[in-house]
């Protein structure tokens, strides 16, 4: 007789994730293959780029693709590119020779990660808690008013709105700066590195997020009242040690001015993705609502929150974390034109400008990396599923 | 729970906006805030001149200085670190060599001298490490300059290998920006410490040899580029002072730049002059007296200058409209609706200028019926520009009518002949223009297929031809493709891409617009070669040796510059006189035949440009803002810039 | 065997006559009809516009793309009698312009959606119910697409295939189908694979494809169509980055429109709203058409959501 909690088994699970690792092994290496040929298969290479501008004669540019490492085959490039890559050296840029690739993702990866993770956390948040209302809310006038705001956000032009939003908010009313992450002013002579203290306060806010996550844990199982208090006191606590490290190392302004520059763009980044989990979340818990499991809630006279709450949202959470781990994925991605339009050169941006100028180490680098996560972010879905929704099963 | 995450929500947005207030107070008055588009490289002095962008040499343009530079409005070489105009060429032994006296008194910004040694040992690195790229291969040819010694403290001797012309001598290698010798030199022993096969082989060595020579060579330069340049002593009117990567770049006031005070003027009649106070007089290109077309002192009269990114051109307009910046460098300038917009800013002011890019059509001249020169008038005839650049773009963009840019007064011939254009100069109207096309063709042995000719059509305003083109041997023409970049990522060349080839339908020339990607584009025409014609821009430089590298055979290489494969035996001739010629008496008149050469044959015709249009907040006072190029050309002008 | 084959063909013809009650359900519900008005009023407008060309509009001045008599300067011009939705920078009549976009945005909307809803829905379904390597190989495959960033697949699909828009739509679905769609579609099949009524079915004695079909596919219905939405939205606005990087083959788009106000420095100037706001808004009303009528589908396709 099988084991009736069959995938909660360690060695099926074990067994499970191993298999998992060995695939994400192949895929990764397959996809750098095909990357890195596409990049090649693609018209023109980087000195083709330098065409309009520079003074060159064909016997100079020879000389210079030589420097840049342009001669040789597609597949020889490819061999000394992937050698380079497995000893941790992803090469030299060309567009900004001669800055390594590394340096360039390093620089530009905390920037994309700190505005796209908020963004993208406040978004499914506030689309999730939308969500859920509009599913009990059905076939009201709120319905129909939220539906058709969120949908219209979703499909407004992108540059567009974000452009309106700049000028509404930098221009018109000056409340905030227009675009950029740091102010000039502020950080002269004598600050510290902007690119240290985003590093910084990037690894805060995961530790802040993990203490977050292991107090909802914990405190499960209690009692309501109990709860809440608890949550509330460590969430208290946890914040305070935060700022306290800021204004003891003294870079509390600095960091204040970075969020006062992020908060714009993160402000147009939800408005213009809630609407998608929004309408995700509310389908969702239409389809679960109707579930055996409910039913027999209700039947058991559970209070209607703790139906909804603990019954129905948890089973539509389901497609929406599915969402938002892949989203967490792509932050790192980030979007081209919200990095362009807030001036926030990030890793979206960085890989626009290397596929456009053929510059192709750092477009492989860039994606070489961004790979990584979401190969990793889809190894973390499948396991929150097994653990949102008892009845799946693997193996 | 909604009611306390309001209240979270409403103190984060209450402390930011007290944060906003605290923005303020921290404005330094005197500091020249510049928006750039994308962020300049980090690369070292070596590195930056191999490959360059625009906004890597906006930032480090006005650190350093070079022997000689150019003038302003004219465009005329004169010296800067140099105290004179270079010696004339004269043969020494096999070489031919070149004397040049600096500057007494010129120091870094460390306090130390700026001598000869200086001179040497940059263009000898650059020679032995084999540096190429976009401003090395013009100052350090190897195939020409052999070495640079410094004779004494003052004086520079340059030695070449065979003859350079003014297109190498005094517009290359004399305009080389200088390096300091004693903070690079340790830096580059250590890093090339124990490399052998470093040294230049013989002139007929074996191609393995030279294979090797540049291999070790490439390898050295990566070292160099490698190298860091924190605290390097410069010699220009700023110092580097902090780089935020992504944000911006902070430059400082040089106190001990050696034109601070200088007055520079020009005049009417072309004549110049520097005066630096209790010091030197020079004066060149006339008796400086009479009229003046510009007077000013150079400064640096900021304390710092501040390159800040803005990724968005929307978002850098904003930028200046809120005072976050003081101008916009940008090589195109602002498209005119921008500048429409801030038209009506008080703050701001609005400048338009001539620029150096143009827009051409090129022809595989390898090709049928391209290879005919009458065929490419025939074409040239047909094509409006008026018509186009006035009733269709509307202004957007005027008609050119030659390579060397009109305001590039220098070397600019006037008159040239036109294909289109009555001998009053008025263009042709479209009937007359079809008759003289179809005379051309006809006279040039071509007909057309039914034994008709275009006729022009009164009622319906076309040329409805009803045959198709024949060549002279009979052949019907191969049906033609114009490639070009598509509307959607420029408007301006595409609207002339369809109607050029609309026109030519008409009068039976059979032709396709192709629109591509840019670097679809690029790869077909300029690394492939399979076109049959192609739009696309240029730049034009100030000394017109870039006319030889577009036509001259040997550039009919894939990948050169002569796409079209353009080859002609009396151009060739030209050519090789305009990169030989050394005085400008010499050079001006082969400018000038060359010049006539490209506008009867037409291997490319010249068609549009856009000029360049570009915003700057009235706090700044500028010595002129009329000038070639417009102010991006001379990346701001931060030396000279003064804030009211 | 026969059994199956007679439940099939069972199933097929109790087909027919479910598509009338289908039918009758969807015209009840008003979101369906309205979001169906939207898509028919775009489609009216892209099948006008050749008409009118032929007809009323002089092609010499209505022309969307290059019009031999554009409108005198200055330009853009605002709406008048005979420019209703005014002109662009360069004289073109912008209501030309936006009804031959309609064809355009209607064709790629439409294809995307289709391709991504059939094979999302259909994959999912299998790898979830099926598992071993038909999961394994095509959860991979999703992986590839996700990781690899959609301006690179857009600028690789555009440069092999010269991009006319119906190879685009079916490529966009594709990929969007294949790609993070299907991860959605595929949990979800595994959360209904293993419930109840499934093992009952699979008792009675249903063969996979009837399990699938009858059983499991409605379930993913809601997810399926939902994503019409995003796709559609997601294949418009490619289109417009397609445009912006001059790759696609096409006379005029809606994203070509918007692109070439930006490109002039009319994007934020509200006094020439008639560059952005037509264009801007058709694509919303398009989008949140589909939205609607993929919202309207669900309900008919999963009894359990019909309002009553």
């Amino acid at each position: 007789m099988p084991d009736p909690r069959g995938w909660k088994s360690e060695t099926v699970m074990r067994r499970y994730v191993v298999l998992r690792l060995g695939q994400i092994v192949l895929t990764y290496f397959l996809f750098l293959v095909l990357i890195y040929f596409l990049l090649e298969a693609l018209p023109g290479n980087f000195l083709g780029a330098l065409f309009g501008e520079s003074r060159l004669t064909a016997g100079q540019l020879d000389a210079l693709g030589a420097q840049l490492g342009l001669q040789g085959s597609a597949a020889e490039r490819f061999l000394q590119w992937m050698g380079g890559f497995l000893r941790g050296d992803l090469g030299i840029s060309l567009s900004q020779y001669p800055r390594p690739v590394m340096e360039i993702l390093a620089e530009r990866a905390p920037r994309t990660l700190a505005l796209f993770l908020a963004a993208t956390l406040l978004s499914f948040s506030f689309g999730f808690f939308a969500g859920k209302i509009l599913a009990m809310r059905r076939g009201t006038a709120f319905e129909t008013t939220v539906t058709v705001g969120g949908i219209t956000l979703y499909t407004v032009f992108t540059p567009w709105f974000a452009l309106w939003l700049l000028w509404i908010f930098a221009y018109a009313l000056r409340l905030f700066p227009v675009g950029k992450f740091i102010t000039y002013e502020m950080w002269e002579a004598g600050a510290p590195d902007a690119n240290a203290v985003f590093r910084h306060l990037l690894l805060g806010g995961l530790m802040l997020a993990m203490v977050a996550w292991a107090v909802f844990r914990r405190t499960a199982r209690l009692i309501p009242a109990r709860k809440r208090a608890v949550r509330t006191a460590s969430i208290a606590a946890a914040l305070l040690v935060f700022c306290g490290y800021w204004i003891v190392t003294g870079q509390a302004a600095y960091v204040l001015d970075i969020l006062y520059h992020m908060a714009l763009p993160v402000l147009t980044l939800t408005l213009i993705s809630f609407g998608g989990t929004m309408l995700l979340t509310r389908s969702s818990m239409l389809e679960t609502m109707r579930e055996d499991y409910v039913l027999l809630a209700r039947a058991k006279g559970l209070p209607e929150s703790e139906i909804r709450d603990r019954h129905i949202a948890r089973g539509a959470l389901l497609p929406v974390v599915t969402t938002l781990v892949f989203s967490l994925a792509f932050a790192i991605g980030g979007g081209v034109i919200t990095e362009s339009i807030f001036s926030w050169e990030g890793m979206g941006y960085t890989l626009m400008e290397a596929v456009t100028l053929s510059d192709i180490p750092l477009a492989v680098g860039a994606m070489a990396f961004t790979g990584l996560l979401v190969l990793a972010a889809h190894l973390a879905a499948d396991l929150l599923y097994a653990f949102l929704d008892p009845r799946i099963r693997y193996g | 729970m909604t009611r306390r995450m309001l209240t979270k929500f409403g103190l984060t947005f209450a402390i930011l906006a007290t944060l906003a207030g605290c923005g303020g107070a921290f404005q330094d008055k005197n500091v020249y805030r510049i928006g750039i588009l994308a962020q300049p490289t980090a690369g070292n002095f070596w590195g930056i001149h191999a490959i360059a962008n625009y906004w890597d040499l906006a930032v480090q343009s006005p650190m350093r200085l070079s022997l000689f530079g150019v003038s302003d409005q004219r465009f005329q070489i004169i010296p800067q670190l140099a105290a004179d105009f270079a010696s004339p060429l004269i043969p020494e032994g096999d070489a031919w060599v070149s004397t040049v006296k600096l500057r007494d008194g010129v120091r870094w910004s460390d306090g130390k001298p700026l001598t000869a040694r200086d001179v040497a040992f940059t263009l000898n690195t650059a020679l032995r490490f084999g540096l190429a790229g976009g401003n090395w291969s013009a100052w350090a040819d190897a195939d020409y300059l052999s070495a640079v010694e410094a004779v004494d403290e003052l004086t520079v001797k340059f030695i070449y290998a065979s003859k350079p012309g003014m297109a190498r001598h005094e517009w290359g290698t004399l305009l080389a920006s200088i390096a300091a010798e004693h903070y690079w030199q340790p830096l580059v022993e250590a890093a090339v410490e124990g490399m052998t096969g470093l040294e230049r082989p013989a002139a007929g060595a074996d191609d393995k040899i030279w294979e090797a020579y540049q291999a070790r060579q490439a390898e050295a330069a990566e070292k160099l580029y490698a190298l860091a340049n924190k605290n390097e002593p410069v010699s220009g009117a700023f110092v580097f002072s902090k780089e935020e990567p992504g944000s911006f770049i902070e430059l400082a006031a040089n106190k001990n730049y050696f034109f601070s005070g200088v007055a520079f003027t020009g005049f009417e009649n072309g004549a110049y002059q520097e005066e630096k106070p209790k010091g030197y007089s020079f004066a060149a290109y006339g008796t400086p007296e009479g009229e003046k077309s510009y007077a000013y002192k150079s400064g640096p009269f900021v304390s710092k200058t501040v390159y800040s990114v803005y990724s968005d051109l929307n978002a850098a307009v904003l930028a200046l409209q809120s005072g976050e910046i003081d101008i916009l460098l940008n090589p195109q300038g602002l498209p005119s609706g921008l500048a429409e917009s801030v038209e009506s800013d008080s703050n701001l002011e609005v400048v338009k200028n001539e620029s150096v890019a143009f827009r051409f059509l090129a022809f595989n001249t390898r090709r049928d019926p391209m290879k005919d020169a009458a065929f490419r008038q025939a074409v040239a005839t047909l094509l409006d520009r008026e018509f186009l650049t006035d009733s269709i773009l509307q202004g957007a963009a005027y008609p050119l009518h030659s390579f060397v840019p009109e305001a590039n007064t220098a070397w600019h011939k006037p008159d040239l002949p036109r294909w289109g254009y009555l001998p009053d100069g008025t263009p042709m109207s479209r009937e007359e223009r079809v008759t003289k096309a179809v005379e051309l063709l006809v006279a040039a042995g071509y007909s057309w297929s039914d034994d008709t000719i275009p006729v022009w059509d009164a009622n319906n305003g076309v040329a409805a031809a009803t045959g198709t083109l024949l060549l002279p041997d009979g052949e019907e023409v191969p049906a033609l493709e114009l490639l070009s970049l598509s509307y959607g990522y420029d408007p301006l060349r595409a609207t002339f891409a369809i109607w050029t080839a609309q026109w030519l339908n008409e009068v039976g020339i059979p032709v396709r617009v192709k629109q591509l990607g840019f670097n679809a584009l690029i790869a077909r025409t300029i690394q492939e070669q399979d076109f049959d014609m192609f739009i696309l821009g240029n730049q034009a430089g100030l000394f017109p040796s870039y006319l030889s590298d577009f036509w001259r055979s040997s550039e009919a290489v894939k990948g050169g510059r002569n796409a079209g494969g353009y080859s002609n035996r009396a151009f060739d001739q030209l050519s090789d006189q305009l990169l030989t010629c050394a005085t400008y008496e010499e050079c001006k008149p082969v400018a000038d035949q060359i010049q006539v050469l490209i506008a009867n044959a037409v291997p490319w015709i010249p068609l549009f440009d856009t000029g360049i249009y570009e915003v700057y907040n009235k706090r700044l006072a500028f010595p002129y803002t009329q000038t070639f190029g417009g102010l991006q050309y001379l990346y701001g002008l931060p030396s000279v810039v003064a804030i009211q | 065997m026969t059994e199956t084959v007679d439940r099939s063909i069972r199933s097929i013809r109790n087909f027919f006559p479910r598509l009338g009650g289908w039918f009758s359900l969807f015209r009840e519900s008003r979101i369906g009809v309205i979001g169906v008005c939207g898509i028919a009023f775009f489609s009216l407008l892209a099948l006008l516009h050749p008409i009118l060309l032929g007809t009323v509009w002089d092609p010499k001045m209505y022309d969307p793309l290059t019009p031999s008599l554009p409108h005198p300067p200055p330009n853009p011009a605002p709406p008048s009698a005979d420019h209703w939705l005014g002109t662009d920078p360069y004289g073109s009549d912008v209501l030309s312009q936006l009804m031959h976009g309609a064809g355009s945005a209607l064709l790629l909307g439409t294809v995307a959606a289709l391709v991504t809803v059939i094979l999302a829905t259909v994959v999912g379904a299998a790898a979830a119910y099926y598992g071993g390597l038909f999961d394994a190989v095509f959860m991979r495959l999703a992986d590839l697409i996700l990781m690899t960033p959609m301006l690179v697949i857009l600028i690789f699909i555009s440069t092999f295939f010269e991009l006319k828009l119906l190879p685009l739509a079916v490529w966009i679905g594709v990929f969007a189908g294949l790609g993070g769609t299907v991860l959605v579609v595929k949990a979800q099949a595994l959360a209904v694979k293993n419930r109840a009524y499934i093992d009952a079915a699979r008792a009675n004695g249903g063969s996979s494809g009837y399990i699938l079909l009858r059983h499991i596919i409605p379930h993913l219905a809601p997810i399926s169509l939902l994503y019409m939405m995003f796709t559609v939205t997601e294949a418009v606005f490619s289109e417009a980055v397609l445009s912006y990087f001059g790759l696609i083959d096409a006379k005029m788009t809606w994203g070509m429109m918007i692109h070439s106000a930006a490109v002039s420095g009319y994007l934020l100037r509200p006094e020439v709203w008639w560059l952005v706001l037509p264009a801007g808004a058709s694509i919303t009303l398009l989008c949140s058409s589909f939205y609607l009528v993929g919202r309207a589908l669900d309900g008919i396709v999963h009894p359990r959501l019909r309002a009553r």
